[in-house]
């Protein structure tokens, strides 16, 4: 008898059941048993007609975060720290030499109203991995968000917006489509296959090359175009100031990757505020000449209290909590020598 | 815990830990049936780490879940969005302490439920409200709503099938895929008034059939 019905319900899922057999299968449902079995059927059934495949990872982690944000108001202590490790493994190149050009004035672009973007987010100390319509991987950093066209790219740019962090790695298109980041800031990056860095937040605007050749336009006509090679690091900041570092190591200024923090002569100022924007917590600096003390290294963190502990001893410095803000200053010179 | 397993051929006894299994008549290793092997497992993880098990759970039927959904709603971002919903209020509410029977029942439930709320929302334009605060209970639905809410998507189906090539091609690209109207005209090569036709032909349509299928 089971094993009819197994065939009946499938062909009645598949809408080929005489008005008999929905009958039959109507008496059979009578029975709790029966129901689970149906249910069970139907999940097979399902499986075996699948329409479209959605992508579980992504749709987990989007409905892990808004799970938290219903939770608890926020309290830096309380963050919930989803990150994400870089696969490890040989970093595949996808770059095809080719010119990047930096867009003029495309800072108003009004992506923010248009439902046909769909939005990625990642909260305070975590980090995740997109693989975009074309192949694209984007890897978008904490405390960040990237607007992607909901429906992929069609033929013309591609155009993500981006604010925070992420790294890019861009795939080349057979029609040669542009790949276009797009920021608030004074820096636009256009590519066409390439990997790259992007940083824009609170006036701050970074790119750092890492593969590929690129001619950079700026939103300032005062600004020449000047052409970047792999290690180069264009910054503008606060001021509108352009500063333009040459052959930095890859692993340059401030970034965190696999689980560490890794610094090459930033100040400690800057470093501060790098990890406060990572895990949302406030850092104060209550010493105006520790901030402009460099540092160099890398630690390995995954929170606030772990970097700073690291930091503390290394620049023995001490820690004090004030309200929700954590306020470091220099311990007392009792124990130099 | 007693082992739910079944394996070979089996008589029943009537001892208590056989309650409720289901014995076949066949030879082949049947499966239990009230219960699942993970739904065990994912139980006993509820009781100490309640979000790691909710993940799972929302992993192991997410897309099937999706996909059946989709059968009733069209677009696949409005069945995905459902689902989500589903699972969030399945979190909220702590309606994970209250599930008789197994996980996959109670969410196919929920889900038929739920598109059924939005079919008639869609087709009838009902406020969104009611749509929003629509309680899953633990609901028992009868043998008829069962197969109610499966002779719609089976109709829906059928329907589908039955629409003329164009008019199917463009209400699949509008609403499945979710492409702006503009789009299907420019990638088809039709006009935009003959797009817009194609789906409020096909619209009304599924509000004749689906009217007099159920109470929609």
């Amino acid at each position: 008898m089971t094993e009819l019905n197994k065939n009946i319900l499938f062909q009645y899922f598949s809408g080929e059941a005489s008005p008999l057999q929905k009958k039959l299968i109507q008496e059979w449902l009578q029975d709790d048993t029966s129901q689970e079995l149906f249910y069970k059927w139907l999940e097979e059934w399902e499986k075996e007609h699948l329409q479209f495949i959605p992508d579980v990872d992504m749709a987990s982690e989007k409905i892990m975060n808004r799970l938290d944000k219903l939770s608890t108001e926020s309290n830096s202590s309380a963050y919930i720290f989803s990150l994400k490790k870089r696969p490890s493994g040989i970093r595949k190149t996808w770059w095809v030499a080719a010119s990047v050009v930096f867009l003029l004035g495309l800072s108003l672009y009004i992506f923010h109203n248009n439902f046909n973007y769909i939005q990625y987010q990642t909260a305070y100390g975590e980090v995740k991995e997109l693989t975009l319509a074309d192949g694209s991987h984007v890897v978008l950093n904490a405390n960040s968000s990237l607007l992607v066209p909901r429906w992929g790219f069609n033929e013309g740019d591609r155009k993500v917006e981006l604010t925070g962090e992420a790294d890019f790695k861009v795939k080349h298109t057979k029609s040669n489509q542009k790949f276009m980041v797009i920021t608030n800031g004074q820096l636009n990056v256009e590519v066409l296959g390439t990997e790259f860095s992007v940083y824009s937040r609170n006036n701050t605007n970074k790119v750092e090359l890492k593969k590929g050749s690129v001619k950079v336009l700026f939103k300032q006509e005062v600004y020449k175009p000047f052409i970047m090679k792999p290690g180069d690091v264009v910054n503008v900041d606060i001021a509108g100031k352009l500063l333009v570092l040459h052959q930095q190591p890859a692993n340059n200024f401030i970034i965190w990757k696999d689980h560490r923090f890794v610094f090459d002569s930033a100040t400690l100022g800057d470093a501060f505020n790098y990890i406060q924007e990572f895990f949302g917590d406030k850092i104060i600096i209550g010493d105006d000449r520790l901030k402009e003390r460099r540092i160099t290294g890398s630690i390995k963190a995954d929170s606030t209290e772990e970097a700073l502990s690291i930091l503390k001893e290394m620049y023995n410095m001490e820690m004090v909590e004030k309200g929700d803000s954590l306020i470091l200053k220099e311990k007392n010179k009792t124990f130099n020598k | 815990m007693t082992d739910l397993n079944l394996t070979g051929n089996q008589q029943p006894t009537n001892t208590d830990e056989n309650m409720g299994k289901v014995f076949p008549a066949s030879n082949e290793k049947q499966d239990t049936v009230l219960f699942t092997d993970d739904d065990i497992f994912i139980k006993k993880i509820f009781e100490t780490d309640s979000r790691k098990a909710f993940e799972l759970l929302f992993k192991k039927y997410y897309s099937v879940l999706c996909n059946h959904a989709v059968r009733f709603v069209f677009s696949k971002q409005k069945a995905e969005d459902l689902v989500a919903d589903i699972f969030v209020l399945f979190w909220n509410s702590k309606l994970y302490l209250n599930v008789k029977g197994s996980y996959r029942s109670y969410f196919f439930i929920a889900v038929r439920n739920k598109c059924y709320t939005y079919l008639k929302w869609e087709l009838k334009k009902e406020l969104a409200d009611e749509l929003n605060d629509t309680q899953i209970q633990s609901f028992h639905p009868t043998p008829e709503e069962i197969l109610q809410a499966s002779d719609l998507h089976i109709k829906i189906e059928h329907t589908m099938k039955s629409l003329p090539f164009r008019q199917q091609q463009v209400f699949v690209m509008s609403r499945f895929d979710g492409k702006k109207n503009k789009e299907i005209a420019k990638t088809l090569k039709l006009s935009l008034k003959t797009v817009e036709m194609h789906i409020s032909k096909t619209l009304a349509t599924f509000r004749k059939i689906l009217k007099e299928e159920s109470d929609l």
